[in-house]
């Protein structure tokens, strides 16, 4: 289990996060909403380190490994996919290439384009490759952030696939999105509004799936 | 973590090598031509004769001996052609105007000052921004003067031995007389007596020397220009994601100069035993390879990928960076008289040339290269 105690942070005298709270149990998938600046993107900075808070803290309950995947790429542009890999990868790049591995390349279909350089990828096959990356170090705990923006309908679902076989082998997520279609994969979902995080969806409440409709209102309200 | 970002940065610079190599011999060649032909831009093959303006305030027999004398010297004959000037009003305005390159105000006391020893001085004026023609006159007046400075220093002996004698007032007057004119008739007219010197405007490095340890130094800095965009490579996200994996920016910078030093320090080698070879070969210049050579090149690749680190984190755009780095090497070229030799710049750059960065590395260059 992930868990997050009062984590506040602030630029200057603008409050950004004000005392956020909560836990990610394991196979759980956590959506964050929230409008552009809303301070989703700095929290995922902060718990993967980026960035320290001004207060609170994170932790694993017990031993777990953590995986970050940015808004923007993280790779570098005039080095090969699998150059990149090599880089990010956690561990001797003899065993980068193990049978869960490679499953997971096979899955996001990251395989046929391991030798183009990355500036040569379209952005679906950028996003693919980033997240074949954030996965192949067998995290305990996934931090996406907009992990399906720009994409085509089928680069969605693929990695949304993806993400579920993540979830069914136990794997947690943290998810910042825009996109309807992510909320289709998460357990629990936070509106983040003023620094502060609002319950607005969760399974075992036997809450209903958020139509588009609601999705909205919830981003604009 | 950090390994591994380092094998990643030569990875990403191992592309950049051929279209590198490529720029570095259009350099490497546009350069050599010009420092083949150094002697000429600098020196000229035809050679113009220097105006100088005398102001003679006074005719006597000494004083024209004097000016006789300069005029026909071999070493001002052929390169100076003296005019009479009426007034140092004159004289200013010709030489505000560029007819003369100096002006020689001859006080109407000259010689006997001489003889007596009170030595009232000769006014040289030179122009504002001194040439080449300038810095050639100056050593000419100074040997000049020095020649004269002795023969006066021979006229004090004798007079001080005829004291020393005892002789009479009388007869000491006349001794007086006597040794000056045999000194002063003697010396003036005695011109072949001066000592031919090659002035060199490079100092004591030739021409070719001076501009191939430039050519050193620009041809890697102008190439550095072309690591600006793999010093700002990373977006924001890999900088992050370094950061989370215990890599902060001072090891992300380290990793990038490692690779943009060993890609300079290599093509520095290719260079230096270059120009070894055709030092051995032709004899142009005596480039010797040794420990201090190669030292050098490690010294000098680090301090130009350190300034191109530096500069490609400023604020400011990458063609702004690379523009700032241009004018940055430009500018320590300039100023430390690698493009222009120190004594033909303009005074003011003349003046600091030898506490200038640029004029350092070009010493250390010379120090190290040459035997």
């Amino acid at each position: 289990m992930f868990i997050i105690k009062n984590i506040s942070k602030s630029y200057g005298s603008k409050s950004i996060l004000s005392d956020i709270s909560f836990e990610v149990k394991s196979g759980i998938c956590i959506g964050l909403l929230g409008i552009n600046g809303s301070g989703k993107s700095t929290l995922l900075n902060i718990l993967a380190g980026c960035i320290k808070p001004d207060s609170g803290n994170y932790y694993f309950d017990g031993e777990g490994k953590l995986s970050y995947l940015p808004q923007e790429n993280p790779l570098m542009d005039d080095l090969t996919a699998l150059d990149n890999m090599k880089l990010w990868y956690k561990g001797s790049s003899r065993n980068m290439m193990s049978d869960k591995n490679k499953l997971i390349f096979s899955q996001l279909g990251v395989e046929s384009f391991l030798k183009k350089k990355v500036k040569t990828l379209s952005g679906g096959m950028k996003k693919r490759l980033s997240l074949a990356i954030a996965l192949m170090n067998e995290p305990d705990i996934l931090l996406l952030d907009e992990p399906l923006s720009a994409l085509d309908m089928l680069c969605k679902q693929g990695i949304i696939i993806c993400l579920q076989g993540f979830l069914a082998d136990g794997g947690s997520i943290i998810i910042a999105t825009h996109e309807t279609a992510a909320l289709d994969i998460c357990h629990k979902i936070y509106s983040l509004k003023g620094g502060t995080l609002h319950l607005v969806y969760d399974i075992k409440n036997g809450d209903k799936k958020l139509t588009e409709e609601e999705f909205c209102r919830i981003l604009l309200s | 973590m950090f390994a591994k970002l380092i094998i990643s940065d030569f990875k990403r610079i191992r592309q950049l090598m051929i279209p590198f190599a490529i720029l570095f011999a259009a350099l490497l060649l546009i350069m050599i031509t010009l420092v083949r032909n150094a002697d000429k831009l600098v020196y000229q093959n035809k050679s113009e004769t220097v105006n100088i303006g005398i102001i003679m305030q006074a005719d006597s027999e000494y004083s024209n001996s004097a000016y006789n004398m300069i005029s026909n010297m071999d070493s001002y004959k052929s390169i100076c052609n003296f005019i009479d000037i009426e007034s140092r009003d004159e004289g200013m305005e010709l030489l505000d105007n560029g007819s003369v390159n100096a002006l020689i105000i001859v006080p109407d006391n000259i010689v006997s000052s001489i003889m007596d020893g009170t030595n009232t001085p000769v006014e040289v004026i030179y122009p504002e921004d001194g040439s080449l023609q300038t810095f050639i006159l100056n050593e000419l007046f100074v040997s000049t003067s020095s020649l004269l400075g002795t023969s006066q220093a021979a006229i004090y002996s004798v007079l001080s031995l005829c004291r020393e004698l005892d002789i009479s007032e009388n007869d000491f007057q006349q001794a007086s007389a006597a040794i000056n004119n045999l000194f002063l008739n003697h010396v003036l007219s005695r011109t072949d007596l001066f000592k031919s010197e090659t002035l060199n405007v490079t100092g004591s490095y030739t021409v070719i020397e001076h501009y191939t340890a430039a050519l050193i130094f620009l041809l890697l800095s102008l190439c550095s220009i072309m690591f600006m965009s793999f010093f700002r490579s990373h977006n924001q996200a890999v900088v992050n994601l370094l950061k989370a994996n215990g890599i902060n920016r001072f090891q992300t910078a380290l990793s990038q100069f490692l690779s943009v030093w060993s890609v300079l320090y290599l093509f520095y080698l290719v260079i230096y035993i270059l120009l070894g070879t055709v030092s051995k070969l032709h004899g142009f210049f005596s480039v010797s390879i040794n420990i201090k050579g190669l030292v050098l090149g490690i010294l000098l690749s680090a301090m130009i990928a350190i300034t191109a680190a530096i500069v490609s984190r400023l604020p400011v755009s990458l063609a702004g960076c690379s523009l700032l780095l241009f004018l940055l090497i430009l500018m320590t070229a300039y100023t430390g008289g690698l493009i222009v030799p120190e004594l033909l710049l303009p005074k003011i750059f003349k003046n600091i040339c030898p506490y200038t960065p640029g004029n350092t590395i070009l010493r250390f260059i010379c120090e190290c290269i040459y035997q």
